[in-house]
């Protein structure tokens, strides 16, 4: 007989300890995507994108005429954010923290910090989606199986103490084996203080006072200061780890740019039309009206890569295999300081307003490629040259160019915010009940499942679990 | 020096002639059967001594010769099964009236009456309480079977023991099964311990039956075809508009397109079949735009092509030999065996191979010391196995997305001379590329799969008997599997080329020790009782390799050429369970029994406190027809009590104990990504304990049993098991390994049996059974009311391929979904999932566009059936016999994802017709068209508004999953055999026993379904609450011919 021993148990086909900078790199991995696939859970997903109407649907159009409303953010919890919660965990418990499986991706306080932006950033993301979501009971296992839900103040509250703590955590440890910043530091701290930046100017409307002093103390401590900054993920040239429109473009060509980005690009001869989009069989760059659906689209035709259709492609520096993806880009940062300084949260008026706005299309034009000399003809375009009575409408919408095809849940909470830019709204073909742009995504079934009470209790507090709920900021 | 014997054997009761009755000289091969008239003729050698008469459903009897010539015979209608011997857990032999709890024995013959290949098909309606739980035949794999309802909350299957070998169902070869008796609750499954928590299928292969030599050869050769596919619509063809579409040439269209000008065609590249209408236009079919294509350039009238999915199938063929060797002696005893199966399936190109080689004998090495031997070889070749389920490239298109005007035939040209490949789904009239589907024939001989499995499993028994009582056995049981698999992606096909491989070896070895005693107190009192110690290792080992992104160079598939980084995967598991465990079973004076048992595991998959588990049960029987309570007589001549109580424990996979930190499988480029697994173990885990008890009754009535009747009632509460809870994913785990719930299961199995006629013309057995099964899920985990359930067990054995995993729903991204749920106070398997608004009086809520308004999470009823039940034949008519079995199910839900995806793409016949003002369904509503949905306004008036088809099947419906919902009501002929022993006269000299012919039928008719959904065959259902591209079912016919010599 063969006697039982305790080690029998232990799997011998995994590790019983997590090396630290691979937890990180699986976070980072996972808002990214796996697969060619776009998962509803992508920074860059089709929802958002299509919500922003940044593209059109080709064929099958449901999720752009908002057909779609329950989307699951629980991968999210058992994602990324339980990985950086071990990471943060390896990194602090005294049995744990010197490990060479810890100290060799960094320092302790280093791999922590890293570890609590992405979680904000993620936490963001989260609540900017659904509103109200599980943040302070979460993530505690067998302990707390029915996490209560947090208002989206609250975590607002909660995301500004991390993130500023996180940034001011960084030390000398260095910081290895980061796929992100390739372990600059100082980049994550800037990426920290500007994603402090765009929560307080998410506050424009409900909460001003928080708003700007937040926007205050995040220019204080370092935002991004050159394209050098971007927080790019870079997808590579293998198909586990590809860009999720290549992956879209192998065969299925559900997405071609929208009609309005397209005609927005055109009508002041905007140098990044030829690459945000591709040409059409007869050479011309065209756009597919959002939410054209049904018989219609038999008139529209996106062809593929080898045999182009009568409607422009994603342009091939969006849709190659390794074209990265920008999360926040340093123009996005700058357009959200032209705002500030419009609102007077920051100094310098609408004069600073104009400047950081025209450094904002500056800079994204030169992350497009563009020439200095194309970009200063650009500036000079009518329809470019900021005017102070139109200064929220130039900035938001000059922001949405520039975030083409990057956080696609950020551009469509900005529209959310300011109602810019002016997209298609209602939309006249769309599933959803009010034919709206959605305001949020519905809770995922297993709340109601298993979390019932609280489910009820959020719903009482914020609203029907519907698409044309307002969450808190958006009022 | 031979003489011949002849005579007539006739029937006592009835003085009528009996045809086919057995004659054999005693302790010799030598025999014959009666014919038509009842005559025999028989040479006997000179020293012989008797005859042997025998015949079913009469006892046998024995004639001395002396010296006779003419021995006329009357046998007498054999008296109830007293006799009878089952074979019980750990292959223990006891006789039926002894046993406290209900067992059911089926014998080998029945099981391959029809010869079905499934061993579990083959177990349809036989046993009562048992629920075959089908899939498609077509698939070449074991359908699983549901004993007693719902046990766990995760699902779970009985375990299959073959001579006391626990092994695989797909690895038993019906032709050498002599019996199998199926083992319901914990009483009579306890001595097998945790791995036998839902039940066990005891089954005992054959052995040398008679002294000497025997042979038996059986071909058996069968016809497969589809016989149900949903219901079509006809009228329009694939696209998306009724409009069509005129080509024009453009200036970068392919020179060869540039007289085709002015030419119709539809959207190829829409998958759905909401085009124009089939009304004889000339139009570009896909072909049209193929310069490769010899019909290139050629219109075609546009029409329907009803058939064009049941041409895609074909008949497959089966032929199965087997020839079986025996020879008995006085000291040995001997059986070999060799089966070979070559089966073809109705889907193009594949293939099942078996070669099966059996060995079972036992030698007496000295009058006290036995050994006996029985090794099970197990070759098979499985070539491109079907695959089904939603967006499958055949069934799962077919029925999903698929144009209904395509020709079959035109397909089949799959590839072109460059090498590539064709599709009805091409891009347009100057892009042949694939949209979103390759061609079926493509994926039938380019998307290839293979498997090979091969599998030795058996014993090796040493036996000393010190005395008649006692007896020292030492038992080596293993089973080892290896199986190899490789899948390819062909180059050139939609999806970016691949070649995998993998290999999975299972070993098991299990070493048992066991002493033996027998004894007799006096006149009146029996003791038997048992004690083992036993030792079983589980091993496996998973290796895989696959390339990834691709391959570096096309067609050639290997897992080396890959474009990126290729995958490789191993994955080792161990697992040791020791046990010791005794019984003991005591009778007094043939009426009264009793039996107790005990068992004590110790499991290396439990964390060490809770390693050693204890369980156990007993039993009573209480024969009273022969207490001498009741008087002897000729109506009730047979009555048993019985009762039992049982505790049975169960444990779990290893490695769920410890926390690990796994390393993906997709790394970032060259970089590791590791992370947290979803589920969360626990170093706190029990043992599951379930305890029952169960209550019967076994009666026989009339002379010569002509009813027999059987009753149970059992209980059953299986508590603190052991499952993985699925959880709030925002508590950072999607499930969390936990002892939880309580669920309760009990129900009545009654069975009616009897041989209503029995004269020498005709003998009729008839079997009827029924059962009930009610089950509550009393508690859940703390704070838990629902907990989603995987049904189908919880993926089990997927490395083998087995099993696949469990699903707890079904639904698309974003869309409401469906799932299957265990609510408190509540029957197992509640399907949640979207339903129709409705008002007080229950009518359908339309919106003010007319549109049915939806409610999430409605209850859609219970996946688990009210009663179950079957009912076999066999009418023995003068040679002739006729056997058939019907099988049934009352109540239970399913959803139909087929159905959803027919109506959604327009390929259903209900997409269809007229409406209700007499004009096309599919015209725009503004016209007359449309489809008006019957309900109301939430102020109640009547719903009036017209909609559009499309738009409310595609849209609305498709969101709706109660829509789809049915009810697996279902009544099934399941087989039929006719069997005609041949005449011996027909064979001349050659030394023939006997020979039959039958002719065979598997699935002939459906004979109801409350659904009464066309395609969906609720008996054959792809998983055990929904089916969505599920492959047909399929009918088989055949012949069979069996000789022993």
């Amino acid at each position: 007989c063969k006697k039982i021993t305790d080690d029998m148990n232990v799997s011998p086909n995994q590790p019983d300890v997590l090396s630290t900078g691979y937890g990180i790199n699986s976070a980072i991995q996972w808002l990214g995507g796996t697969g060619g696939g776009n998962a509803t859970t992508n920074i860059n997903s089709a929802a958002g994108e299509l919500y922003s109407q940044y593209l059109s649907e080709t064929f099958y159009t449901n999720e752009s005429r908002f057909a779609l409303a329950q989307y699951d953010y629980q991968g999210y919890y058992t994602g990324p954010i339980a990985d950086l919660n071990q990471v943060i965990r390896f990194n602090t418990d005294p049995a744990l923290k010197d490990a060479i499986t810890t100290l060799n991706f960094g320092s302790n306080a280093n791999q922590i910090a890293v570890a609590r932006i992405l979680r904000a950033f993620v936490f963001l993301t989260v609540t900017d989606r659904w509103g109200d979501v599980p943040y302070s009971e979460a993530l505690k296992g067998l302990s707390e199986l029915t996490p209560k839900f947090d208002t989206q103040k609250d975590i607002y509250t909660a995301l500004f103490k991390e993130l500023t703590e996180a940034q001011a955590q960084f030390d000398n440890g260095g910081l290895y084996e980061d796929i992100l910043f390739q372990g600059d530091v100082t980049k994550w701290k800037h990426w920290a203080n500007s994603l402090r930046a765009v929560m307080a100017l998410r506050l424009s409307k409900i909460d001003e006072t928080t708003g700007s002093a937040e926007f205050k103390k995040a220019v204080a401590d370092g935002l991004m200061t050159s394209n050098q900054d971007n927080a790019t993920y870079k997808y590579l040239g293998e198909l586990n780890n590809e860009n999720p429109w290549f992956g879209n473009y192998r065969n299925r060509y559900d997405y071609g740019p929208s009609a309005l980005v397209i005609n927005t690009l055109k009508a002041n001869a905007d140098p990044r039309l030829e690459v945000y989009a591709d040409t059409t069989s007869t050479g011309t760059i065209v756009g597919l009206p959002y939410g054209t659906s049904g018989s219609a689209l038999g008139a529209f035709k996106i062809g593929n890569r080898k045999v182009k259709g009568n409607i422009s492609q994603i342009g091939p520096a969006y849709a190659s295999q390794s074209s990265p993806t920008v999360w926040t880009s340093y123009a996005q940062i700058l357009f959200a300081q032209a705002e500030a300084a419009h609102l007077g949260w920051i100094t310098g008026g609408d004069g600073q307003a104009a400047t950081l706005y025209n450094k904002g299309i500056t800079a994204s034009l030169a992350q497009n490629g563009i020439t200095e000399a194309a970009t200063a003809t650009y500036l000079a375009k009518p329809g470019v040259v900021f005017d102070a009575t139109k200064a929220e409408e130039q900035i938001i919408t000059q922001k949405w160019l520039a975030n083409y095809l990057g956080n696609g849940w950020e551009s469509w909470a900005e529209y959310r915010r300011t109602g810019f830019p002016v997209l298609l709204d209602p939309v006249p073909t769309a599933l959803n009940a009010d034919k709206h742009i959605p305001r949020r995504q519905q809770y995922p079934q297993s709340e109601n499942d298993l979390n019932k009470t609280n489910y009820n209790e959020v719903v009482a507090r914020q609203g029907p679990d519907a698409l044309n709920t307002h969450i808190w900021w958006d009022k | 020096q031979n003489s011949t014997v002849t005579g007539t054997v006739t029937a006592a009761a009835d003085k009528g002639i009996l045809p086919g009755v057995s004659v054999r000289v005693k302790e010799s091969q030598a025999g014959t059967v009666t014919d038509a008239n009842g005559h025999y003729s028989l040479s006997v050698p000179s020293n012989a001594t008797a005859l042997v008469f025998s015949f079913v459903g009469f006892a046998p009897q024995e004639v001395p010769i002396s010296g006779r010539t003419t021995i006329n015979v009357a046998l007498a209608e054999s008296s109830q099964q007293l006799g009878e011997v089952v074979v019980t857990a750990l292959g223990i032999s006891r006789q039926e009236k002894s046993l406290g709890y209900a067992a059911q024995q089926i014998k080998g013959e029945n099981l391959t009456m029809t010869r079905q290949q499934d061993f579990n098909t083959a177990l349809a309606g036989k046993v009562s309480g048992v629920q075959i739980l089908g899939g498609s035949g077509a698939k070449f794999g074991a359908s699983t079977v549901r004993i007693r309802g719902i046990n766990s909350l995760s699902g779970g299957n009985p375990i299959y023991v073959v001579n006391g070998v626990v092994t695989d169902p797909n690895s038993i070869n019906n032709d050498d099964v002599e019996s199998l008796t199926v083992l319901k609750g914990p009483a009579a499954t306890a001595l097998y311990g945790q791995r036998a928590s839902e039940g066990a299928v005891v089954i005992t292969l054959k052995k040398g039956s008679k002294k000497g030599i025997g042979v038996s050869l059986n071909q058996t050769t069968t016809f497969e075809r589809v016989y149900t596919l949903p219901k079509y619509q006809n009228e329009y063809g694939g696209g998306d508009s009724q409009e069509w579409n005129v080509y024009e040439y453009a200036a970068n269209d392919p020179e060869y397109l540039k007289n085709f000008s002015g030419t119709k065609y539809y959207n190829y590249d829409v998958d759905e079949s909401w085009g124009p209408k089939m009304d004889g236009t000339k139009y570009a079919p896909w072909y049209f735009w193929d310069p490769s294509n010899s019909d290139f350039g050629k219109l075609k009238s546009f029409v329907a092509q009803p058939d064009n999915v049941r041409d895609f199938y074909q008949t497959g063929v089966t032929t199965n030999n087997n020839v079986a060797f025996s020879k008995v002696g006085d000291t040995y005893n001997a059986r070999v065996s060799y089966t070979n199966l070559n089966r073809t399936g109705v889907s193009p190109n594949t293939s099942q191979k078996r070669n099966n080689v059996s060995f079972n004998g036992d030698m007496k090495i000295t009058p006290k010391f036995t050994v006996s031997a029985n090794i099970n070889v197990f070759q098979e070749n499985l070539k491109n196995v079907p695959s089904e389920g939603y967006g499958t490239q055949t069934s799962g298109s077919f029925n999903q997305w698929f144009h209904r005007d395509l020709e079959m035939n035109k397909l089949k040209d799959y590839r072109r001379p460059d090498g590539t490949y064709t599709t009805w789904n091409i891009s347009g009239p100057t892009d042949l590329t694939p949209k979103y589907w390759d061609n079926p024939y493509t994926e039938a001989y380019v998307n290839t799969t293979q498997a090979n499995n091969n599998r030795v499993y058996g014993n090796l028994t040493a036996a000393y008997n010190f005395t008649k009582e006692l007896k020292l056995s030492f038992i080596a049981r293993g089973d080892y599997l290896n199986r190899d698999q490789n899948a390819r992606v062909g180059s050139g096909t939609i999806n970016p080329d691949a070649y995998s491989e993998s290999s999975y070896q299972y070993k098991e070895h299990d070493y048992v020790a066991s002493l033996e005693y027998d004894h007799m107190f006096g006149k009146d009192l029996s003791l038997r009782a048992g004690a083992f110690g036993e030792s079983r290792e589980d091993l496996t080992k998973y290796v895989f390799a696959g390339t990834n992104g691709g391959l570096a160079i096309p067609y050639l598939y290997t897992t080396d050429n890959s474009l990126d980084r290729p995958s490789a995967t191993t994955i080792h598991t161990t697992k040791v369970v020791n046990s010791l465990y005794g019984y003991a079973s005591l009778g007094y004076k043939q009426f009264l029994y009793l039996d107790l048992n005990v068992r004590n595991d110790w499991s290396s998959a439990l964390p060490a406190n809770n390693r050693s588990y204890l369980y156990g049960g007993a039993s009573g029987s209480f024969v009273f027809t022969e207490s001498g309570l009741i008087e002897k007589n000729d109506v009730l001549t047979f009555g048993k009590l019985r009762a039992s109580v049982a505790k049975v424990g169960s444990d779990i996979d290893p490695y769920q104990v410890y926390q690990t930190y796994n390393l993906s499988t997709v790394p970032y480029g060259s970089t590791p990504i590791q992370f947290l697994p979803n589920a969360l173990p626990n170093p706190n885990l029990q043992p599951t304990l379930s305890t029952s008890y169960e209550l019967g009754t076994e009666l026989h009535f009339l002379r010569g049993d002509r009813i027999r009747f059987d009753f149970n009632y059992y209980h059953r509460n299986t508590k603190n098991q052991i499952l993985p809870l699925p959880v709030n994913g925002t508590t950072g785990y999607s499930t969390i390994i936990v002892n939880a719930g309580s669920i309760v299961n009990h129900g009545i199995e009654m069975s009616l049996g009897g041989t209503p006629i029995k004269n020498s013309n005709l003998v009729w057995d008839a079997n009827f059974n029924i059962a009930f099964n009610r089950n509550k899920v009393v508690s859940l985990y703390p704070e838990f009311n629902t907990l989603r359930s995987t049904p189908d067990g919880a993926g089990g054995s997927t490395l083998s391929g087995f099993q696949g995993a469990g699903a707890t729903g079904f639904g698309f991204v974003g869309s409401p979904s469906f799932s299957v749920n265990s609510v408190v106070g509540q029957p197992y398997g509640q399907l949640i999932g979207s339903g129709f608004r409705r008002d007080a009086n229950n009518n359908i809520i339309v919106d003010a566009d007319g549109f049915p308004e939806r409610d999430d999470n409605v209850n859609l009823g219970s996946i688990l059936p009210k009663f179950t039940g079957g009912f076999t034949n066999s009418i023995t008519y003068k040679g002739v016999n006729i056997g058939f079995s019907i099988d049934y199910q009352y109540g239970g839900k399913f959803v139909s994802v087929t159905q959803q995806n027919l109506a959604g793409s327009g390929l259903a016949l209900s997409t269809v017709g007229l409406n209700e003002n007499g004009k096309p369904r599919r015209d725009d509503p503004s016209t007359g068209g449309g489809t008006l949905v019957k309900g109301v306004h939430e102020d109640g008036t009547p719903n009036t508004t017209f909609v559009d088809t499309r738009d409310l099947n595609e849209g609305y419906y498709s969101a709706i999953w109660e829509q789809y919902t049915y009810d697996a009501t279902y009544i099934k002929l399941r087989e039929v055999s006719v069997g005609y022993n041949l005449p011996k006269s027909w064979f001349g000299r050659i030394p023939l026993q006997s020979a039959r012919f039958s002719i065979v039928a598997q699935n002939p008719w459906l004979i109801y379904t409350k659904a009464k959904v066309k395609g969906i065959d609720p008996s054959q259902l792809q998983t055990s609450f929904y089916e969505g591209g599920q492959l047909p079912a399929t009918r088989t016919l055949g012949f069979n011919l069996n000789l022993t010599f």
